[in-house]
């Protein structure tokens, strides 16, 4: 019986025991909002639709790598790089290491992850529905825009129309690309119904959201890109102002007087722009983002340009193709000038302003003593176009492109450019509005618009002459017009594309053997490299169940 | 223990010669003396029992007993506790004299196994004892380290830095997750090494440092002072360490510290110092032999050679400069240990006490790295009547000032690769340090003055603490309370002054980072302990109820922009680069465990067990896991059947069990969103919200199920030990980040955790000891040798092989086997390249380059073993082209067998003891080597200066020097692999005792024992690795510890363990 002392001593072990049970493991993240608790209110609505535009400043979308790899394989750029990402792209090589493959099919597919995570949770949102309407339109632009970009990169792509809800619905094969065109078309025209006019926009002022016209010119676009023109234009004239003969359906868009207004920090989000891809330089913020997992410090600044200004600013990896200096020479404007969209795409030897700099440099301080251009005879384009960094240590040339760059030299490590890209633009409208008038034999309408743009450089009235213009001649004509308006803007090569240019079972529009002349760097060009490699390393994640793409096996 | 044991035996003793005396009292009578084989003093308390009768009688305080026969033809049987019972015909003899051998198998020795002890000749699962002998001889910070080559299957790599954390592994690695085993600590599991990574995505350093790797903020048993230990048990496989559920996957070490003896106080102190040096030396090129492969590697790929290297660039060049970098930073280094420990107590309590004081300099110049170490313990116990208390408190303080590493590389290839003509010191810089400008056209970096100027000092403070109380509640039952608390805190605080050193090391934003953080852990554990013997059945059992709740927090500050002179290096700094970081992780967990062991007869042994852990890292669907198993052991010896004479022991054991790995990051079963993606909305920043990784939330307990066979046999009265053992270990849900498509669109493109991959280790380990213990001149001999074979058997649902630059895991294969394309030759000719290879009708130079369209004569020609069909498929045919799926399988990272080998004799008070340890059979990639011999930048070996190909001198085996390597002459190949092999004489000590009869003439204050000693660790390692010490952990990507194990078989810039001379004295009053 002595044993009944212990008793208070087991009872007492009992009870701590048990005073902790099974749900003293249940703990919370006190770091992290968890997605359960996300997707619940209208804030969480606005917050996550906030930040698919994220995934448009990623390196592979439109930061850095997104439209380097359309100009570095288009015939107005060339690679200059010291480094081998864009010169193997330029050059149609792939291998695993090359990031510059990478980095375009991962980002735009981060947007299309986060735009399927707006449209799987947002229904069941309780919400101001007009709001709910604009998210959505946003998420649907977003998920287009992004096939439109993979799309027109690398062409056979993987469809994800909902979020993986098991790790098995991250396996599957590419879609055909015309099942995924329809999508994308399919996402724009949804955008078109529910995203918010530009008036709306600037009134609540949420300026660089996507707007009904955004949509409207992408689904228009997308058409153009299919050959389905007949479908294009009336979307396009629902653009178009009423000034220029449109209906003007989602507010006004006009051309800007100056076209480098299109390439400044002053003029952002100007009449003339569409769709706007929104830099600020922002106190606080010190990390460029070029991959990864967005952080706080983050800057929201382009890192474009630092691979388009020269040695030793920035990194030369493109430059001018120097073929494209003697097309813009070809027509002066009424008053005998230079064309101003050659001021605004290119720097180059001025041999009419010896006064011209470049960064602070004179431009004769820059010039190799090869090339001091000689009083008897014209500057070659090369001359004109190359110069020397004025490292004395390297002599390396390097030429430049304009478009993008700041005024201030690029220092080290500083990837700070603000200036907004303006990704859609009203001029791409007039004129695919007027290459769509052309392919459905309307020439006099066609040549009406073509002119709308050229008055803005200044150039000669010549309607009524390319309203007498063939088909085929007006193709070349709008081609014309197209490099001079869009170079360097990553459209070239999608034009290049469109037109047929590297599609060899088309013997009427196969070019290869010109574009070979025009730029070395097609003659590793091979057909089915017309299009990107799919990443190497996504055929080996997947097993193989994602194919490459022909011609790079 | 012993002492006790024996006084009892006395006294029952005592009692017995009474009764014995009063009973019988008539017949033959045998007299004489019992002593101690190697004291030759007489032993008191001996059994002696007339053989087949009752009668008996114990040995008096002299070892003198006299006991009475029935007959002179009587067979009398000699037993004491700890030694060889004897069995002795008395033959008519009146007088026996018997000297009694000690038993070296300790049989009664009891072992702890977790939540209690058995007697070692009961042991059935796979539990190595250590021999702590062995271990009290190397001086070293870390128990880990000591651990090395003593037990079979325990391997040990790397460490070589003052304060390094080595790596410990168990049987392999079973786990893609940590692989350290656990550690207990007088009967605490202690927290593990958990890397943090402080340049991940997690939080520390982002884009702001010039690199280093990642800290450890708690140093798990390296807090813990190595001469507080009093045993060392290792459990290695499930049917031991169940026990201990969840947290027993990848082996259990459990240690036990000193405790209180009773009797006066027992001073001991124990001291030694030492001189530390960098044997080895790289042979490299000096200033002329340099300059002319830098020369070379220009011109040969038409560009000018750098005007420092040009004598045509009259201003420029340099010629008085020669720079013999491993001169300038390798010094000597000291290492200072002290201990001094108070031992003492009563029948009723007891006490140990100690403090230590542990440093170590760097064998390199700079203020690190360097570990300073101070340490004190108090254990106490307190006893009365059926109660029992007792106390373990230590506390710990480390101060490590970090080894730098510089931007590009780790410290040692930034040696390798230094350039002869940069010089050490340079006023004009800022900072003072030499460095390359643009004229020496390549990056030059200065080892010196990295580890000089960058600033990085660790400080960690270890508290940890058990309280205990146990109540017999019945006979054999016994309750008992655990509290633990084990507290780590630490202080990281790194300066970057701005600086220069040369063009391409220049730092303009000096900045300061600290990081503070604490990791409390509290542990409660109920146990219920039972103990029975009836008749011929020995029942022990355990139950116990286990609770912990532990988590890290840690705050971070980040400032740049400091003003010269950098007189308070606090957080003020004033540029843009501020930041600051708060981080919470929680952990929990919960367990009931059960464990019987029986036995019958003392024949047949039955051990099962039984866990269940509840653990805060899965989710409440799989948040718990059962752990059981059991094991059978046949004490082959004593069955009566069993008659060879020459053996004592033989036990024949098995098992089986499962146990599990929860050893994860808190939280990965939850999806959570990013509240930082954030855009520009009307030039206003505008907060974005989003789920950005992906995660599984159903992953579950990492599991591994592991089975044994053994035996242990004892020959020839014990002299010959022998143990075997073979297992078979297979891990099963390995929890890996499970690689997703890119276009998942998630971040990193993988899941951080799933439960993917499967992996088998086997092999077979084998102990062996034989000791002369006779006489005065006594040896002992022991060596062990263990196999392991790995082999990984799934990868998931896509089997995606895991690749590294030069490292391939598939199914299949083995963890991280080397791989790589094979060399083939040197091309001799244009001709050669537009032609090879000859017999290969698929090479069509027109259509493309067989390896580069700039392969030039003198680059490495690589050998074509694979190609694809038009579909992308592998043929495993030649393609005439060389590419990525030319590489192929180099060799296998896991060593044949490893090795430990243990002498040492003693004679008259002089002592000599040799430890050699090693490992046969592994190849590895040779980083070091690869950067030393590329020929394209850096300084190069003597080895390729005197071989590479020149059009005058042409080589088959060596390529020309080309700076921009189109051909990728150095790429992964076998160029880079060699034999891992080694054996190391890691300790070699000579020592002699003071006779105490010398030591009682000298001394007035009563010294017991006094012994000085000469010794040398790490002194030769025998090897055709060509690095500075093969004994190494992979550095290569210090950031993420899971890539080790991935890239185990290449050698980096790991840190080299010193070569060490000492002295020392044990001292004890």
């Amino acid at each position: 019986m002595r044993t009944i002392k212990y008793i208070p001593v087991l009872a007492g072990m009992i009870f701590l025991a048990t005073s902790c049970s099974e749900d003293f493991v249940d703990l919370t993240n006190p770091n992290q909002i968890t997605t359960g608790s996300f997707w619940k209110t209208e804030d969480d609505a606005v917050l996550g639709t906030n930040a698919m535009y994220q995934a448009l400043i990623y390196d592979g979308t439109y930061m850095r790598f997104g439209p380097w790899v359309m100009d570095v394989r288009a015939d107005d750029a060339l690679s200059t790089t010291p480094g081998y990402f864009p010169e193997d792209v330029a050059n149609y090589i792939v291998d695993a290491a090359n990031i510059a493959y990478r980095m375009p099919w991962e980002h735009n597919y981060v947007g299309v992850w986060r735009a399927n995570q707006v449209l799987d949770n947002i229904e069941g949102i309780p919400m101001d529905e007009g709001l709910k309407a604009r998210c959505k339109g946003e998420a649907y632009f977003i998920r287009g825009l992004c096939y439109f970009n993979l799309l027109n990169l690398f062409r056979n792509v993987v469809l994800y129309d909902h979020i993986a809800q098991s790790v098995d619905d991250y396996y599957i094969p590419q879609s055909s690309p015309e099942e995924v065109w329809q999508f994308a078309i399919q996402n724009f025209k949804n955008a078109t119904d529910n995203c918010w006019t530009k008036d709306e926009v600037v009134a609540e002022k949420q300026l660089g959201r996507a707007t009904k016209a955004a949509a409207a010119a992408f689904l228009a676009k997308s058409y153009v890109i299919n050959h389905q023109f007949d479908s294009a234009a009336p979307v396009l004239l629902d653009i178009i102002s009423t000034a220029d003969g449109g209906n003007q359906k989602y507010g006004e868009y006009k051309l800007v007087d100056n076209y480098r207004d299109n390439f400044t920090e002053e003029n952002e989000n100007n009449s003339e722009s569409i769709f706007e891809i929104q830099y600020a330089e922002i106190a606080g913020l010190s990390v460029q983002g070029f991959t990864g997992d967005p952080q706080p410090d983050w800057l929201k600044t382009d890192a474009h340009h630092k691979g388009l200004a020269a040695q030793p600013w920035g990194w030369g990896d493109l430059a001018p193709n120097p073929w494209i200096y003697e097309q813009f020479q070809l027509e002066k404007t009424v008053d005998g000038k230079r064309d101003p969209r050659m001021e605004a795409s290119l720097i180059f030897y001025h041999d009419d302003d010896p006064t011209y700099t470049i960064y602070g440099f004179n431009q004769d301080s820059l010039l190799p003593a090869e090339y001091q251009p000689d009083p008897a005879h014209p500057v070659t384009p090369l001359e004109a176009m190359t110069f020397a960094t004025p490292d004395v240590v390297s002599d390396t040339f390097k030429v430049f492109i304009r478009k993008w760059l700041t005024e201030d030299p690029v220092v080290e490590d500083a990837w700070l450019s603000t200036i907004n890209r303006r990704v859609m633009r009203y001029d791409d409208v007039l004129l695919l509005y007027a290459e769509c008038q052309n392919e459905l034999n309307n020439r006099a309408a066609c040549a009406k618009y073509i002119q709308i743009v050229r008055d803005r450089a200044n150039l000669p009235d010549r309607e009524a002459e390319f309203a007498g213009f063939t088909q085929e001649q007006m193709r070349d004509q709008i081609d014309h017009e197209r490099l001079l308006e869009f170079c360097f803007e990553a459209w070239r090569y999608i034009d290049m594309l469109r037109w047929g240019w590297f599609d060899d079972d088309n013997p009427e529009t196969f070019i290869i053997d010109e574009l070979r002349l025009r730029d070395p760097e097609y003659l590793n060009w091979i057909p089915g490299r017309e299009y990107m490699a799919i990443p190497p390393e996504e055929i080996s994640r997947t097993n193989g169940i994602v194919k490459q793409n022909p011609g790079w096996n | 223990m012993k002492e006790k044991l024996l006084l009892i035996l006395y006294f029952t003793g005592l009692l017995l010669l009474f009764n014995i005396a009063v009973s019988f009292g008539q017949g033959f009578t045998v007299r004489g003396t019992i002593s101690d084989a190697t004291t030759e003093a007489g032993l008191p308390g001996v059994n002696i029992v007339e053989k087949g009768t009752t009668n008996g009688t114990i040995t008096d305080m002299d070892g003198k007993y006299s006991i009475e026969v029935a007959d002179p033809s009587s067979e009398l049987e000699f037993s004491y506790v700890g030694y060889l019972t004897e069995t002795v015909r008395v033959n008519g003899r009146q007088e026996i004299n018997f000297a009694m051998v000690e038993d070296i198998m300790q049989l009664e020795e009891l072992v702890v196994v977790g939540y209690g002890s058995q007697r070692k000749i009961d042991l059935t699962g796979s539990v190595s004892v250590v021999n702590t002998e062995n271990l009290e001889k190397i001086t070293s910070n870390s128990i880990a380290k000591v651990l090395q080559g003593q037990t079979p299957g325990v391997q040990v790599y790397g460490g070589g830095e003052p304060g390094a954390l080595p790596k410990v592994q168990i049987r392999g690695i079973g786990t893609f997750l940590n692989s350290d085993p656990l550690y207990v600590i007088d009967g605490v599991p202690i927290a593990n090494v958990t890397n943090i990574n402080i340049s991940g995505e997690s939080m520390l350093f982002e884009n702001h440092q010039p690199g280093y790797g990642s800290l450890a903020p708690t140093g798990g048993i390296s807090d813990f002072n190595p001469s507080d230990i009093e045993s060392v048990q290792v459990l290695k496989d499930a049917s031991a360490a169940a026990i201990y559920g969840a947290r027993g996957a990848n082996g259990v070490i459990i240690i036990t510290t000193k405790r209180g003896k009773a009797g006066a106080v027992k001073i001991n102190y124990e001291g030694s110092y030492g001189i530390q040096n960098v044997a080895k030396r790289m042979d490299l090129t000096k200033r002329e032999q340099f300059q002319e492969i830098s020369n070379l590697a220009r011109t040969n790929d038409n560009s000018q050679p750098a005007p420092v290297n040009n004598p045509a660039a009259v201003t420029f060049y340099i010629d008085s400069i020669d720079t013999d970098w491993q001169e300038e930073f390798f010094t000597q280094g000291y290492i200072t240990d002290h201990n001094l420990s108070f031992q003492g107590g009563t029948e009723n309590s007891g006490y140990y006490a100690s403090i230590s004081y542990f440093d170590q300099t760097g064998t390199v110049v700079g203020p690190g790295p360097r570990y300073t170490k101070y340490g004190a313990r108090l254990n106490l116990d307190q006893k009365k009547g059926r109660f029992t208390f007792g106390q373990s408190l230590s506390y710990t303080f480390s101060d490590q000032v970090r080894l730098a590493n510089t931007r590009w590389n780790d410290i040692m290839t930034e040696l390798v690769i230094a350039i002869p003509t940069v010089p050490v010191y340079d006023s004009i810089n800022l900072g003072g340090y030499g460095g390359g400008t643009p004229f020496y056209d390549q990056i030059a970096g200065n080892p010196v003055a990295f580890n000089n100027l960058h600033e990085i000092n660790f400080k960690r403070h270890r508290f940890f603490g058990v309280v205990f109380g146990e109540v017999e509640i019945l006979k054999g039952l016994s309750y008992r309370l655990n509290l633990s608390y084990d507290r780590s805190e630490w202080f990281n605080k790194e300066f970057v002054p701005e600086y220069r050193v040369g063009d391409r090391h220049t730092w303009s934003r000096p900045m300061l980072s600290v990081w503070r953080g604490e990791n409390p852990i509290m542990i409660m554990e109920h146990l219920l302990n039972f103990k029975k013997v009836i008749g011929k059945h020995d029942i022990a059992a355990v139950a116990g109820y286990t609770a912990q709740k532990d988590h890290t927090e840690d705050i971070y500050g980040h400032a740049e922009g400091y003003a010269r002179p950098y007189l308070n290096k606090v957080l003020s700094g004033v540029s843009s680069g501020q930041s600051s970081k708060n981080r919470r992780i929680e952990h929990a967990m919960l367990s009931y465990l059960g464990r019987i062991n029986y036995s019958y007869d003392d024949k047949y042994l039955v051990t099962a067990s039984m866990r269940r852990d509840y653990s805060s890292n899965f989710s409440p669907l799989n948040k718990y896991g059962d752990f059981p198993s059991f094991a059978l052991g046949w004490k082959v010896s004593n069955e009566g059947f069993f008659n060879v004479p020459f053996i004592n022991v033989l036990k024949i054991r098995g098992g089986w069990g499962k146990i599990g790995n929860e050893n994860i990051d808190p939280y990965l079963y939850e999806s959570y969103v990013n509240n930082a993606v954030n855009y520009i909305f009307n030039g206003q920043l505008t907060p974005g919200t989003t789920q950005t990784r992906a995660i599984d939330p159903q992953i579950r307990w990492e599991e591994r199920v592991t089975s044994y066979a053994g035996f242990d046999l004892a020959m020839w009265s014990n002299r010959i030990e022998l143990s075997a053992e073979y297992y078979r270990n297979e891990a099963n849900d390995i929890l890996m980040g499970y690689p997703l498509p890119i276009s998942s669109g998630a971040i990193a493109f993988q899941i951080d955790a799933a439960n993917v991959a499967s992996m088998v280790n086997k092999g077979v380990e084998i102990t062996a000891r034989y000791r002369k213990f006779e006489g005065d001149f006594h040896y002992e001999i022991s060596g062990n040798i263990a196999t392991l074979k790995n082999e990984v058997t799934d990868l998931g649902l896509t089997g995606i092989p895991i690749e590294t630059n030069s490292t391939k895991t598939e199914v299949g294969s083995e963890l991280g086997e080397l791989y790589g394309h094979v060399f083939e030759g040197i091309f001799q000719s244009a001709d050669e390249i537009n032609t090879v290879p000859p017999d290969d009708p698929l090479f069509d130079p027109n259509k493309h380059a067989y390896q580069h369209p700039q392969t030039k004569p003198g680059d490495v020609k690589f050998k074509d073993i694979n190609g694809r069909d038009e579909d992308g498929n592998l043929t495993g045919q030649p393609d005439g082209q060389i590419d990525v799926d030319d590489q192929t399988y180099l060799g296998s990272p896991f060593p044949k067998f490893t090795y430990g080998f243990n002498a040492s004799a003693d004679y008259k008070g002089f002592d000599i003891s040799i430890f050699i340890q090693g490992v046969y059979g592994n190849k590895v990639y040779n980083g070091l080597y690869q950067v030393m011999n590329s020929l394209v930048e850096g300084n190069y070996s003597v080895e390729s200066y005197e071989n590479y190909w020149r059009e005058d001198r042409p080589s088959d085996t060596w390529p020309r020097p080309t700076r921009n390597d189109h051909n990728g002459n150095n790429r992964a190949s076998d160029r880079w692999i060699q034999d891992g092999s080694y054996l190391k004489i890691q300790n070699v000590q000579l020592g002699y005792t003071i006779p105490v009869n010398i030591l009682n003439r000298i001394q007035g204050i009563g010294i017991e024992n006094f012994r000085i000693y000469l010794q040398a660790q790490n002194l030769f390692s025998f090897t055709k690795l060509v690095c500075y010490d093969p004994d190494f952990i992979n550095d290569r990507d210090q950031d993420n510890p899971v890539s080790d194990l991935f890239t185990k078989g290449v050698l980096g810039g790991s840190f080299p363990s010193p070569r060490t001379l000492m002295v020392g004295v044990s001292l004890s009053l």
